[in-house]
């Protein structure tokens, strides 16, 4: 650890206070609370808003992971394990399983997480309403007065045009029959994973300077019609390339010389796993 | 007969109002501007129900506070003062004065009770999203989840209001003057409200149009047997369409009484000038 540095970077102050924010945004579900965001040595809208929160819980103990849109390994995920692994000296991991703290972008692992662990989301829109609506001061009393009528009609009018909801990430959803929250953008396939879940679901948005959560075994619905629900993405006969799995979220590689699409999983820890699993490896 | 809404000293002032604001301005005064404060006296006392099942209209000239009285009892604008009682069997609300009602409440009520179609269209409409999708939003405000349901409702209304279906989806940005107070019409009655508000609906229509919503409404009033309020300074749509009337000026009501008494035989020396310079 980089003795010039107070441990995991942030001081005392701050992470007391985003701590304080955690716990308010704990008590009320789905509800953004506003916290100070302090400036972090990464440009704001990349990932400063998980970063804090991850920093303000971070302890010796625990074991992180960081991925961004499913990649253990990608830039942005790298440099973020590297920084904070600097800063606190933690264990890192690319197994959900054993990681206690999970930051991510865009994605939520594959593997289902308990209640020992915490999914912190980077979020760079922590605000539902605002397809619908571009000022914030209406917004703040859309949400004061639950009155979601016009998010609904988005909806409605996208079925009417489309035929479909065209919403794929930032799919919205009904926290605990009360507030409507960004889910930040992870695909539709990642929805389901949020209600009732063992895990404490955390939102940060550093440039929004916003902090919302999801506590366990908490009601989120996406929303949907009584005759038109909710879908997740579909992959019909599509398998991962790498290790064949049907049934996780696949992204799509279209190659540039022959134009042929090929599908990997998304969540590469999962993928190495099964792949390991299946050559008879521990993983 | 029972009054479904009554009320009471209605004031709307706008500016920051000075106590010699009522006391200066009027009809007596020719202004409603005060001359202490500058303030504008949009409406003052003004006190009247609204019986079930009736037709009430509120005539004058721009500027004499009519549709301030409309906007305020739709809960558009904050009152200065006034008290605002609803009768009716079917409200859970129980309040001495609704003007006194969260901002929340207050939007729960005009979403079940209340209908309005403005004279601008696009105060009522949302010109972006179909028309179809207009009338939805009156229904999902009412917590009506269910798309078919949805649609078939709509489509009900735009039948009644001889729009053609065919163009349901289309928005509203795409239709004539005439055809978008149709559709407002239409909105407003999506969740068969007790009381109706118009506020110069059939103003900047041609002729023969004005006179195919007019029908419009006086047919939908006998189907629904709605409460209606209906602004105009028309006194031709007034006669038509209402039975009892009331004349402001200067955000005061000058002279209050049965339409034909009203427009036959003028009291009041503003509704004489009124009556003979334009029917």
């Amino acid at each position: 650890m980089n003795p010039g540095y107070n441990y995991a970077f942030l001081d005392e102050g701050s992470k007391k206070e985003i701590r304080r924010k955690i716990l308010k945004a704990v008590a009320i579900p789905g509800y953004q609370v506003p916290f100070g965001s302090p400036e972090m040595p990464v440009a704001r809208g990349w990932g400063t808003g998980g970063i804090q929160l991850t920093l303000s819980l971070i302890g010796p103990e625990d074991t992180l992971k960081v991925i961004d849109q499913g990649c253990d390994g990608s830039v942005n995920a790298v440099n973020i394990k590297k920084f904070i692994g600097r800063v606190t000296d933690v264990r890192t991991t690319t197994d959900t399983i054993c990681a206690t703290l999970i930051q991510t972008r865009h994605r939520i692992p594959e593997e289902p997480m308990t209640d020992k662990q915490i999914l912190i989301l980077q979020v760079p829109f922590p605000e539902a309403l605002r397809t619908v609506e571009p000022s914030e001061t209406e917004t703040r009393r859309m949400h004061g007065e639950a009155d979601y009528s016009r998010l609904w009609l988005y909806l409605y009018e996208d079925i009417v045009k489309f035929k479909e909801i065209s919403i794929g990430a930032r799919y919205p959803v009904m926290v605990n029959g009360r507030y409507i929250m960004d889910p930040s953008p992870i695909p539709r396939w990642d929805i389901p994973k949020l209600h009732q879940a063992e895990t404490l679901y955390l939102f940060g948005a550093g440039r929004e300077k916003r902090i919302y959560a999801i506590p366990p075994y908490t009601e989120v619905r996406p929303l949907e019609f009584e005759d038109f629900k909710f879908r997740v993405e579909e992959f019909h006969d599509k398998v991962c390339l790498r290790c064949g799995s049907r049934n996780t979220f696949l992204d799509e590689i279209i190659s540039e010389s022959t134009g042929q699409r090929t599908y990997f999983c998304s969540d590469t820890g999962h993928c190495d796993k099964v792949l390991a699993a299946q050559e008879g490896q521990p993983s | 007969m029972r009054p479904i809404l009554s009320a009471a000293g209605l004031t709307k002032i706008f500016g920051k109002g000075c106590a010699r604001c009522e006391s200066s301005t009027g009809p007596q005064f020719e202004t409603n501007v005060c001359r202490h404060c500058g303030s504008v006296v949009a409406c003052s006392q003004v006190t009247f129900n609204l019986y079930a099942g009736e037709i009430l209209g509120i005539v004058g000239e721009s500027g004499s506070g009519k549709s301030t009285v409309v906007k305020l009892l739709h809960f558009d604008w904050e009152c200065t003062t006034g008290v605002l009682e609803i009768h009716d069997p079917t409200l859970a609300l129980n309040r001495a004065n609704f003007f006194n009602l969260s901002p929340f409440q207050k939007r729960q009520l005009r979403n079940a009770y209340m209908g309005i179609v403005y004279q601008n269209p696009h105060l009522g409409l949302r010109m972006e999203v179909s028309s179809g999708g207009n009338i939805a939003e009156r229904l999902i405000m009412a917590d009506w989840r269910n798309l078919v349901q949805m649609r078939k409702r709509a489509s009900e209304l735009l039948v009644k209001t001889e729009i053609p279906l065919e163009r349901m989806n289309e928005p509203p940005r795409y239709f004539s003057s005439g055809m978008q107070q149709r559709v407002q019409i239409a909105k407003a009655l999506s969740n068969n409200p007790l009381i109706l508000y118009l506020d110069e609906v059939t103003t900047g229509l041609d002729v023969s149009i004005q006179a195919r919503v007019l029908d419009l409404i006086r047919n939908l009033h006998q189907e629904y047997r709605l409460s209606i309020m209906v602004v105009s300074h028309d006194l031709g749509v007034i006669r038509l369409l209402t039975k009892r009337t009331l004349v402001m000026k200067y955000g005061r009501i000058v002279e209050m009484g049965l339409t034909d008494q009203i427009l036959e035989d003028p009291q009041h020396p503003y509704t004489q000038v009124l009556v003979s310079s334009q029917l």
